[in-house]
């Protein structure tokens, strides 16, 4: 091959920097072509060697990534973390703030049951250790949209540790080779959100909004397990599917309500690891496995060409597709942690430990609330597998998008036909058209009582598969499915339009390119 | 704690919390050096003017070293004062804010219903990351304000712990 290619194996989390004229040719960007052609190129890598008739050169090893990620994720709560103001999105500047919000001298903070019971549930559904004590600490940097100079958060003993993340990724071509990964969950902690700086380029100043300023966080540190960006990707999106279960937090990137900080380092397998760098601003889903992919590949061109890592914070540029350094002359930035004085360790229970006689509004029991908890995504899909005998990916898929669980399970409800069909149906034909017409589940014009009435006629063969196909493409004014075409004539009076009013007398016709009896 | 950044030197002299350290090995570690005194100036935008004012820090310093003559081995650190106290929990129902036009009096200079954030290094540095407010807490290391706090005496009433009583040095 003329061109040198870049390419790597994600599921053997190894790195392979191959090319013919060595690092040099890739200079300082990532030719992203090969990015994708990489890997769809690579169906079972441990069999298939990476260039074929080509030795490796002298000198060539095989990298490994590390990745890490700390995830912020807004806490769905109608008031903020320590005060009484509103959480909303969308407000009028700076009118969603309290005095403690400004940070007005003499207020104090007070802290919301509800950003608790999140983290709580959040803690559980992760599989952490629920700490029974923990401790509220200030972080000190100044900056215009944080009003009091410090952040309080919880850094010596957040609220829980040690918990799992499950999450799947496909390895190979197709979509149905899936494998589940782990990742280790560091811990979960309770921290206050910033206001928000818009700069005013015409008058070269900031303006500050303070209504973002003391909304409840919770941030999810991610060990150091992953090692490339798909299975970051992956693993967020997987968390944002419980956040979303749990009721936490709507955790919607868009919307800034989900926000990722990647810590990426590589190094050659058997030695120590490399010195990593800090990715931050990583706040679309789509373009997060590109970022750390990107990093990774920088990284790794830097060391082949005898360059250094220097342990900085970068950002990624979503216009130029590459990671670019902050300025951080100083080195690390010293916080000066400090317990927060103003607020008293924060103690949980369970069944066994709780206080009798206690305000059940001041004491948060675990078991309660492990109780409560609303089923896990991971715990859907296994139930649809059962159920419904249809294959793992399907079940992903299906959650994958917002409301088509509850589609398909409406569909199901009403339908004759087989489930196997069904998901077939909504998963392609369904799922298909909407993507073509560029609609959310929630815009269909089709109902599942229409999509159930459909794959009836199908299941009786009254119609054919191609004919259906085309009749749920048709739409109309009023949700109501117009289906043209030649329909034998002991059909018409039975067909009725979604929604369930018959149009008497006109006829209808079902165009039939497989004439059927 | 910036105490802490301080005593890094001091790690080598300071292995155990028993008994006096020697004057001696106290001596050459205490020295605050001038990037250490950059590096507090920027994150707690205090002024050290003159070497007056880094003298007076020094014997501040160690001062205050004398808490490590006390054996704490086997004491559970007390992170606060009031942690045999309840932390109450407030139910989640929206009390406050709608004072935007309260708050923004409060502002020297204000822009439609936004703060204008203060002039200085911050405003200058938000031109070169547009756009990106998440660089903020690597942005901190560039703001360099100068004010004009009487620290020593700050340090002595804070501390309570001069037996001379506040000073009113300037420095």
């Amino acid at each position: 091959m003329a061109t040198p290619m870049l390419r790597w194996c994600c599921p053997g989390r190894r790195w392979i920097f191959a090319g013919i004229g060595g690092g040099s040719r890739h200079g300082r960007g990532v030719p992203t072509g090969s990015t994708s052609s990489g890997k769809k190129g690579q169906s079972s890598v441990a069999q298939q060697p990476l260039i074929t008739a080509q030795k490796p050169r002298k000198g060539e090893r095989e990298w490994a990534a590390v990745v890490g990620l700390e995830i912020h994720a807004q806490i769905a709560s109608n008031s903020k973390l320590f005060s009484g103001s509103q959480v909303d999105f969308a407000a009028p500047p700076n009118s969603l703030v309290s005095f403690f919000d400004a940070s007005l001298p003499g207020t104090l903070p007070v802290l919301n049951r509800r950003c608790v019971e999140a983290a709580v549930m959040t803690g559980l559904a992760l599989d952490c250790h629920i700490n029974r004590k923990s401790l509220f600490d200030r972080k000190h940097y100044f900056y215009a949209d944080l009003p009091a100079g410090y952040q309080i958060t919880q850094q010596r003993l957040p609220i829980a540790v040690n918990g799992s993340l499950a999450y799947s990724v496909c390895v190979g071509k197709r979509w149905s080779q899936m494998v589940t990964r782990t990742v280790g969950v560091k811990q979960i902690q309770l921290e206050q959100d910033s206001g928000k700086s818009l700069h005013d380029n015409l008058r070269s100043q900031t303006l500050i909004d303070l209504n973002r300023a003391g909304v409840g966080l919770l941030e999810v540190v991610l060990e150091p397990d992953m090692s490339c960006g798909e299975e970051a990707a992956a693993a967020v999106r997987e968390l944002q599917l419980i956040l979303q279960a749990l009721g936490t937090s709507q955790a919607n990137m868009a919307e800034g309500q989900l926000r990722v900080d990647a810590n990426i380092s590589v190094h050659h397998p058997g030695e120590p690891l490399g010195v990593r760098t800090e990715v931050k601003n990583l706040n679309s889903a789509r373009f997060l496995a590109k970022a750390i992919d990107y990093e990774i590949q920088r990284q790794i061109s830097e060391l082949e060409n005898g360059g250094k890592i220097l342990n900085e914070t970068r950002s990624f540029d979503y216009k130029l597709g590459c990671t670019v350094p902050m300025r951080d002359k100083e080195g690390k930035q010293d916080y000066r942690f400090m317990p927060e004085p103003n607020l008293p360790p924060l103690l949980l229970y369970d069944s066994g430990s709780l206080p009798t006689g206690a305000d059940p509004q001041q004491v948060i029991d675990i078991d309660q609330l492990r109780e409560r908890l609303p089923e896990l995504p991971r715990v859907t899909r296994e139930k649809l597998v059962r159920q419904y005998g249809m294959l793992p990916e399907h079940s992903f898929a299906l959650l994958n998008e917002v409301g088509l669980l509850e589609f398909f399970q409406n569909v199901i409800k009403e339908t004759r036909a087989e489930p196997k069909k069904v998901t077939s149906w909504v998963l392609n034909t369904f799922l298909g058209f909407l993507k073509q017409q560029n609609l959310a589940v929630s815009e269909s014009p089709v109902t599942p009582s229409a999509l159930a009435e459909l794959l009836d006629l199908l299941d009786r063969k009254a119609i054919s598969s191609s004919a259906a196909k085309q009749a749920q493409c048709v739409k109309t004014r009023k949700n109501s499915i117009l289906i043209k075409g030649g329909l034998p004539p002991h059909l018409q009076p039975h067909l009725t339009v979604s929604g369930g009013r018959k149009v008497p007398g006109t006829q209808r016709t079902l165009t039939n390119k497989h004439p059927e009896g | 704690m910036w105490a802490r950044a301080v005593w890094l030197g001091l790690r080598a002299s300071a292995g155990g919390r028993r008994g006096f350290p020697s004057k001696a090995a106290h001596q050459g570690s205490r020295r605050v050096t001038a990037e250490l005194i950059e590096h507090l100036e920027r994150l707690a935008l205090v002024d050290f003017g003159s070497q007056e004012a880094v003298a007076r820090l020094e014997k501040a310093i160690a001062f205050a070293d004398r808490l490590r003559a006390v054996d704490t081995d086997g004491v559970e650190p007390m992170e606060s004062v009031l942690e045999d106290r309840c932390l109450y929990l407030r139910s989640d129902n929206v009390v406050e804010g709608n004072c935007a036009e309260e708050l923004l009096q409060n502002s020297h200079r204000v822009v439609e219903e936004y703060f204008v954030a203060p002039p200085g290094p911050a405003s200058c540095l938000m031109e070169e990351v547009l756009g990106t407010e998440n660089m903020r807490e690597e942005a901190t290391s560039f703001i360099y304000v100068k004010s004009h706090q009487d620290l020593g005496s700050l340090l002595h009433q804070s501390l309570l712990l001069n037996p001379e009583g506040p000073q009113n040095h300037k420095f």
